[in-house]
């Protein structure tokens, strides 16, 4: 491990979590604006957190250590999501403990808690909640396990930081199994992070919620952890998508003179992305939770065909 | 633990794992080459713990750790008890519908108004049905056909055994 690497993992996991409430707020101001709205700044998701975190916590008579102990947990395995991520430069000495399988891993490691902390409570809210997330979640990850092992398949690698660069520093090819993949990424986005056409962040309504039913018990610090870690869980998505279909512009390991255009270059990216997300869900609507089902599996046959082509290109 | 796992893995590949350079540190598990996957379960295990304790600590030190009980959530209805929980059977219900088709699902659900409700519910795999059922059936159809030539008396095995000597005379030089 050199001094290097070790300082731009370190400076990336701060400057994720950081930069992940700013983010969210892009994707809400671009919305209201799309929505005819005048926006709130962009800078409201930081007030909110701090907000949560002054107040004070009101906990369920009946909430046990494990209520309260999930949210950081959560709040742990997305910030370590975001420490994999090559999002500056691909220099991350830790990125090498795991790769995209692990990454997939950790993900679910935080659905898990977040849906038992749910369902400690013992209200029918939060079963309702737990359940829909598990049932979406348990459709969305081999999709994206698929994607990734498209990207396996062209870099040999499933490290992320080798994807990227294959992807970005080596000659440059174009891959048609990868437009499948980005297809199906953006779908497997939307859904993994309770956007539009599978969940209405903004709605608490008892028919049609996922996320919003996970978390109705929490308050205070606890929710401000938890919707920090859906920021950076947010955040880490795009990190991802930019990584894997748009590298170009992440830093290669040990040049410094780089690392410069390389933050303009993730601004830019993540800005152009963020609006994109938000210009998507403007023209979609929210659909019931049972064609979510569908949906999703669009995304896994997306990304199949993808994985297909890659075979056959490659014979 | 791979060096035992490794005749194992010899038999399904052609090659060791052990040999292509997984002993290089016994931390990592890494099958074939460092840049083309990587694995370090202990590590990984640690810096989760860490970062969970590190985002424990930083919002104990930085804020308050004021908490109040309250009653949970009830939705304006008090009344709930134990009995009003989600069930298994509840959690599960959404993937079975989906995969419905793949399953053979029979289910009964009682009438709101039964006093004693009954709630019963199997799940069938179509594979049993359609492919080892048959084969079961056949198997144990045959069985009761050879068992019939079985009586149990020592003279007719002898008699079946003598007449295949003949046969076998008769037919096979």
């Amino acid at each position: 491990m050199t001094l290097g690497g070790a300082l731009n993992q370190l400076v990336q996991l701060v400057l994720v979590a950081a930069a992940a409430p700013l983010l969210v707020g892009w994707v809400n101001a671009c919305r209201a604006w799309l929505q005819n709205r005048s926006a709130p700044s962009l800078l409201q998701p930081y007030r909110v957190l701090r907000k949560l975190l002054h107040k004070d916590a009101a906990l369920a008579e009946n909430a046990s250590w494990l209520f309260r102990f999930a949210p950081y947990v959560i709040f742990g395995c997305m910030w370590l999501v975001a420490g994999i991520v090559p999002v500056l430069a691909i220099d991350l000495p830790f990125a090498a403990a795991a790769d995209v399988i692990a990454l997939v891993g950790v993900f679910a490691v935080a659905r898990v808690f977040i849906s038992l902390a749910a369902m400690d409570i013992g209200t029918s809210f939060g079963t309702l909640g737990a359940r829909r997330e598990m049932l979406i979640g348990a459709l969305a990850e081999p999709a994206l396990l698929i994607i990734f092992f498209n990207f396996a398949l062209i870099s040999q690698s499933t490290s992320l930081t080798t994807i990227v660069e294959t992807l970005a520093h080596r000659e440059f090819a174009l891959y048609p199994s990868l437009a499948f993949a980005a297809v199906a990424f953006v779908m497997v986005l939307l859904a993994e992070n309770a956007r539009i056409p599978v969940d209405n962040p903004a709605t608490h309504l008892e028919l049609t919620m996922v996320h919003e039913a996970l978390i109705l018990e929490y308050s205070a610090r606890h929710l401000a952890l938890i919707e920090w870690a859906s920021a950076i869980k947010l955040f880490a998505y795009c990190a991802i998508g930019i990584a894997c279909f748009l590298p170009w512009g992440i830093a290669e390991a040990g040049d410094w003179g780089a690392l410069p255009s390389a933050i303009i270059a993730a601004a830019v990216k993540l800005v152009v992305a963020g609006a994109g997300l938000a210009a998507l869900e403007a023209v979609s609507a929210k659909m019931r939770i049972f064609r979510v089902p569908e949906f999703v599996a669009t995304a896994f046959m997306l990304a199949m065909l993808g994985l297909l082509l890659q075979y056959v290109f490659e014979a | 633990m791979i060096d035992v796992m490794d005749p194992v893995a010899l038999s399904l590949l052609d090659y060791s794992p052990a040999t292509m350079g997984v002993a290089a540190h016994w931390l990592w598990l890494t099958p074939v080459a460092p840049e083309r996957a990587s694995y370090s379960p202990v590590i990984f295990f640690i810096v989760i713990v860490a970062v969970v304790l590190a985002a424990f600590w930083l919002v104990r030190l930085l804020y308050h750790g004021r908490l109040r009980r309250t009653p949970p959530w009830d939705c304006g209805f008090p009344e709930q008890n134990a009995r009003m929980q989600d069930t298994a059977e509840g959690f599960a219900q959404p993937i079975r519908q989906i995969f419905a088709p793949v399953y053979e699902i029979e289910s009964h659900h009682p009438d709101p108004f039964d006093r004693l409700p009954r709630y019963f519910t199997e799940v069938r795999d179509h594979c049993w049905r359609w492919i080892y059922f048959p084969i079961a059936h056949a198997v144990t159809f045959c069985s009761r056909l050879v068992g019939r030539i079985q009586t149990g008396r020592v003279a007719i095995y002898l008699m079946y055994s003598f007449v295949t000597i003949i046969f076998l005379l008769a037919f096979v030089r």
